[in-house]
């Protein structure tokens, strides 16, 4: 048994290997950052590329001289070389236009349209026609009165804008004539290049470079139309990853806690809880020790009578919220790919929220800020499944109450922080210690953690 | 010790070769260390002792008197709950905590020493407080020293880790010799599948190819010999002597070159040169003469420059530096009296002895223990009892909880040999918290937000929740949680400590909890990633002095209750596993 854990565990295989106390091992980690050839390779199978030339496994440090290991080296190489020389081709069929109008909806007053999560002021791009699955969660068509101009289109946000200039999906053009010439009313559902509007003809607008889209739509924080390169970053980096991303709104409704009031018993419950509770603070030395000398028949009263400090207790709906601020504030929301049912109009509840912050400008939350910005998540308790289990306690743990994702962003790398509000009061391991020893084999070693925790709390688990 | 044995087992093995580990593991194992393995398993089972179960049974330093259980259906039962409430009645045991521990504040330590031997075995087994200062946790220092005299027998930590890596260390060189002969197979087929093809070129044009060479004599320059024109152009400066020379016997012509690709692999590859040839029916007679003087340990291509030399040692002593890479040798003939440390072993050697060597360099403090298990018991000769030098030392936190909270330690002043009260001692460890100490006259007053205190508020906070908080400093953090003890399990969490200063009054004096930045998070969590625990960041929301100085007047009690304590869960989120 490693006293202090002065091995690495890992040499052990993993302590709890389930679920959500998953530790990432060495190669897991190393295979975040690097691009997933196989794909591409499969793309290719017609030149005889398959996946496993490109190795993603064991490396190898030093040539060791057989041809086996030139050859997928070679191999390897060439796979590489071959998604790289891909000709990619642009099909006329599949040309889109977006143009730039970046104060359109500044101009006139259109709160009505403009509702919490719309983000008209911010939408810079209308599309001339679309085509394509990226609508999916990308852009929103302006609803409103159809006379109105821009209504009915697909209004682009800035860093979505640039996601599709770069991927090469969508030709930025800057107008030279008004909108309505170039979108009139009405005309939304064709799609097809009217005569003097084609890709050539420069008279009525320009087309951008990626350059001059970064340039158009990377501001500074809070700049109206504009978005920062840090959460631009984050957008691609997500979008690229397959996942489902949409700007959270400003505002978000806390969700009333849907759990019923207490029952009458709980309420009983909690009025004796609170009297223990009292009693014990008034037993308290002053100057200690704390634990009143005597004869005890079990540890919980000892334990009872150490409990000191306030401990934290996590509410479904905090007391009194304060307003989050950048950068520890809930700017995407982000629902995983595979899951069905996603519509950008309606979202479900999503997967994971995300915050960005940029090392340049932010370090380490304080109290406050980690608190406000977890307090603007709904709550999230660990599954109803874990409950009452003792082997569950880690994952709980670790789950938290609520939870948010910190995106970190340094000069360009994209890394996340899973912020959990933890509760280790909720967790009253010493209950356990009366239940010790009785009825256990004994006999087992000390792996897995949630081993001995009695009968107290673990129904499940007969005998144990 | 079950669960020794399941951490020993490198797993590395069986992922870099799954299926050669099963038929060589245990084979090489015997012959690694022939001396030194057998005694150790033996001692494992000899004898074990109590089991864990029984030794670190109390959770604290506080014994409990729980009743029988009573089951309804068994009512003789009940006669035994009585008995026992009766006899504690009548007989009451003495109220707990029955045993106050002593120790010794000691300055220079900044810890409180425990110096009797029962009270360390105490505070160790009962909720694992403190550390032996001779060892690395649990104060074994004695037993460690028996065990290495060989007056007993009994399992040690520390001794049982040595012997972990020292496995560990023979599991990876046995990894790699593994790696090495798979590389090497690999080369001798290639080998093969070249020499055949190379024959069936001969076969075709034997004229064109080999009248362009004067045929070396002996059967050596036959093994080192080029095989393409390409290098030959190169070496031939060398070869000079020997290229004049006529071709004498059959075997050179199977040395001879046939294509340019080859070359560089097989100049590495003389190793296998003896196999090659002797696979050839063109020189199957006399080869076997020549077998067993190839000398196959020159397995780089540089050979080729000291070609004479590899001739002249035909003893098979050929023995040259091969540092540069990680590599094993294989050589049934070749045996070089000397070593260095970073000396890649050979199978056949027993590598316990080249081993000891770097890691007794290390500095590891215990490294005499190393030899231990190689050491014949009988030959010590049974000298003088040991005494035992060690004490138990307790962090500031763990002295204060001891005494404030369980009431189970005193703790005396070294220089009065008084007693120190709860509020001393409180004051003390402030006082010690700073650097240097504030406890002259004319040093600044203690804050609320000095180092122990805020320490003490998270050791408190867990251990009042039944955690056993230790010291984290090897993981880079400030505390280790375990659930029941260092010996059961291994910490899941590791905490890391931030003041926050979130009361009106620090604001107005702007105060701020200290500026990490995300990168040092970022190696927080990849450390102890790797060690499998998680990082819990612990926010200490401090009081104001003000309020704090009130509550203290009516007692420490109500001047911790002020601390509020918010655990933050730490986790790397990765967008490619949550997808």
């Amino acid at each position: 048994m490693a006293f202090d854990d002065d091995d690495s565990p890992l040499a052990a295989g993993p302590v709890s290997a389930d679920g959500e106390g998953n530790a990432p091992t060495a190669e897991e980690t190393l295979e975040d950052d690097m691009p997933d050839y196989k794909l591409f390779a499969s793309a290719f199978s017609k030149k005889g590329v398959s996946s496993q030339t490109i190795r993603k496994g064991e490396k190898d440090f030093e040539a060791h001289g057989t041809r086996s290991q030139d050859g997928a080296l070679e191999s390897s190489r060439r796979a590489l070389e071959d998604v790289l020389s891909y000709t990619r081709i642009h099909r006329a069929d599949a040309w889109a236009r977006g143009w730039c109008f970046p104060d359109f909806w500044l101009d006139e007053a259109n709160e009505a349209i403009d509702y919490e999560g719309m983000w008209l002021k911010d939408r810079v791009v209308a599309m001339e026609h679309e085509k394509g699955g990226w609508m999916k969660d990308i852009g929103r068509v302006a609803s409103g009165n159809k006379d109105q101009l821009g209504v009915g289109r697909l209004w682009l946000l800035p860093e979505e804008a640039i996601y599709l200039v770069e991927r090469g999906t969508v030709d930025l053009w800057w107008p030279y004539t008004d909108f309505e010439t170039l979108l009139p009313k009405g005309s939304t559902a064709g799609g097809q290049s009217r005569p003097g509007f084609g890709p050539d003809d420069y008279d009525v607008g320009l087309p951008l470079s990626l350059e001059a889209a970064y340039s158009l739509f990377i501001g500074y924080e809070g700049e109206q139309g504009k978005t920062t390169l840090p959460k631009y970053q984050v957008y691609t980096h997500l979008k690229r990853a397959g996942f489902n991303i949409l700007r959270a709104p400003l505002e978000q409704p806390i969700t009333e806690s849907t759990e019923p009031s207490q029952t009458l018993w709980q309420w009983l419950f909690s009025f004796v809880k609170w009297e223990s509770g009292q009693d014990r603070i008034q037993r308290h030395q002053p100057f200690g020790p704390l634990v009143a000398p005597g004869l005890y028949r079990a540890y919980r009263p000892i334990y009872q009578q150490l409990a000191l400090l306030p401990r934290h207790k996590p509410l479904p709906v905090p007391p009194n919220p304060s307003k989050p601020e950048d950068p520890f504030r809930v700017h995407f929301h982000v629902w995983k790919p595979g899951a069905g049912g996603f519509s950008k109009k309606n979202p479900p509840p999503p997967d994971f929220r995300i915050a960005v912050a940029d090392t340049a400008d932010s370090c380490l939350p304080t109290l406050e800020q980690i608190e406000t910005l977890l307090e603007s998540t709904p709550y999230d308790p660990a599954p109803e499944a874990w409950r009452g289990q003792p082997g569950k306690l880690y994952q709980r743990l670790k789950h938290g109450h609520r939870n948010v994702i910190v995106a970190v962003v340094d000069r360009g790398l994209v890394n996340f922080m899973r912020f959990g509000e933890g509760a280790f009061g909720e967790e009253k391991l010493f209950e356990r210690f009366d239940n010790r020893g009785a009825g256990r084999g004994g006999k087992k070693g000390g792996r897995g953690g949630a081993r001995g925790r009695g009968r107290g709390r673990g129904r499940g688990r007969g005998g144990r | 010790m079950a669960e020794m044995q399941v951490q020993t087992e490198p797993p590395s093995i069986g992922k870099a070769s799954a299926e050669l580990q099963p038929n060589s593991a245990a084979p090489a194992q015997a012959q690694a260390k022939p001396p030194s393995d057998a005694p150790a398993p033996a001692a494992q089972q000899q004898k074990r002792g109590p089991s864990i179960h029984q030794i670190y049974a109390l959770p604290a330093p506080i014994r409990t008197f729980p009743l029988p259980t009573f089951y309804p259906n068994n009512p003789i039962s009940l006669f035994h709950v009585a008995y026992a409430w009766l006899g504690q009645v009548f007989r009451p045991p003495p109220a707990e905590p029955a045993v106050i521990h002593h120790g010794v504040w000691s300055e220079t330590t900044i810890s409180v020493h425990i110096k009797d031997e029962k009270s360390m075995r105490a505070l160790w087994e009962q909720g694992f407080y403190g550390k032996g200062n001779l060892s690395r946790s649990e104060p074994n220092w004695l037993k460690r020293e028996q065990v290495q005299r060989g007056l007993q027998e009994v399992h040690v930590s520390e001794i049982f880790t040595q012997q972990r890596r020292e496995e560990r260390a023979q599991a990876k060189w046995e990894r790699a010799r593994l790696e090495q002969e798979a590389i090497l197979r690999t080369k001798l087929e290639e080998e093969r599948l070249a020499a055949s093809s190379r024959r069936a070129e001969k076969d075709k044009a034997v004229p064109d190819s080999t009248p362009s060479f004067v045929a070396p004599v002996g059967p050596l320059e036959l093994l080192a010999l080029p095989n393409s024109a390409v290098i030959v152009s190169r070496l031939e400066s060398i070869l000079t002597p020997i290229s004049i020379l006529a071709p004498v016997g059959p075997l050179q012509l199977l040395a001879l070159p046939n294509s340019a690709a080859d070359i560089a692999k097989l100049a590495k590859v003389n190793a296998s040169k003896a196999n090659e040839s002797s696979s050839s029916p063109h020189g199957s007679s006399t080869e076997d003469s020549e077998e067993p003087r190839t000398p196959i340990t020159n397995e780089t291509p540089e050979v080729f420059r000291d070609d004479r030399s590899v001739i002249s040692s035909s003893d098979g002593v050929g023995n040259k530096t091969l540092n540069r890479r990680k590599s094993v040798r294989f050589s049934p003939t070749v045996e070089s009296a000397t070593y260095k440390a970073s000396d890649p072993p050979s199978p056949n050697r027993s590598p316990p002895v080249l081993f000891s060597q770097p890691s007794q360099a290390n500095g590891n403090g215990n490294s005499d223990s190393q030899t231990l298990p190689s050491l014949p018991l009988a030959s010590v000769p049974v000298s003088d009892p040991i005494i035992n030098k060690e004490h138990l030392q307790l962090t500031p936190e763990e002295a204060f909880f001891l005494s404030f909270g369980l009431g189970v330690l005193e703790v005396t002043d070294p220089a009065s040999g008084r007693v120190l009260s709860r509020q001393e001692l409180f004051s003390l460890f402030r006082q010690y918290s700073y650097f240097p100490p504030r406890n002259g006259p004319d040093e600044p007053d203690l804050e609320p937000d000095d180092g122990f205190l805020v320490h003490y508020a998270v050791y408190h906070h867990f251990r009042s929740l039944g955690w056993v908080p230790r010291g984290g400093i090897k993981f880079g953090v400030d505390w280790l949680l375990y659930t029941r003890g260092p010996v059961f399990d291994h910490a899941e969490f590791g905490l890391i400590v931030i003041p926050s200063y979130s009361d009106a009054w620090w604001k107005k004096e702007g105060r701020q909890g200290p500026r990490k930045p995300w990168s040092w998070l970022h190696s927080v969590v990849r450390v102890l990633s790797h060690v499998t625990k998680s990082l819990v960041l612990i926010y200490v929301d401090v009081p104001p002095p003000h309020k704090f100085e009130e509550a203290l007047k009516d007692g420490i009690t109500e001047a911790m209750k002020l601390y509020k304590i918010r655990e933050v869960m730490v986790k790397r989120w990765s967008s490619n596993r949550n997808r």
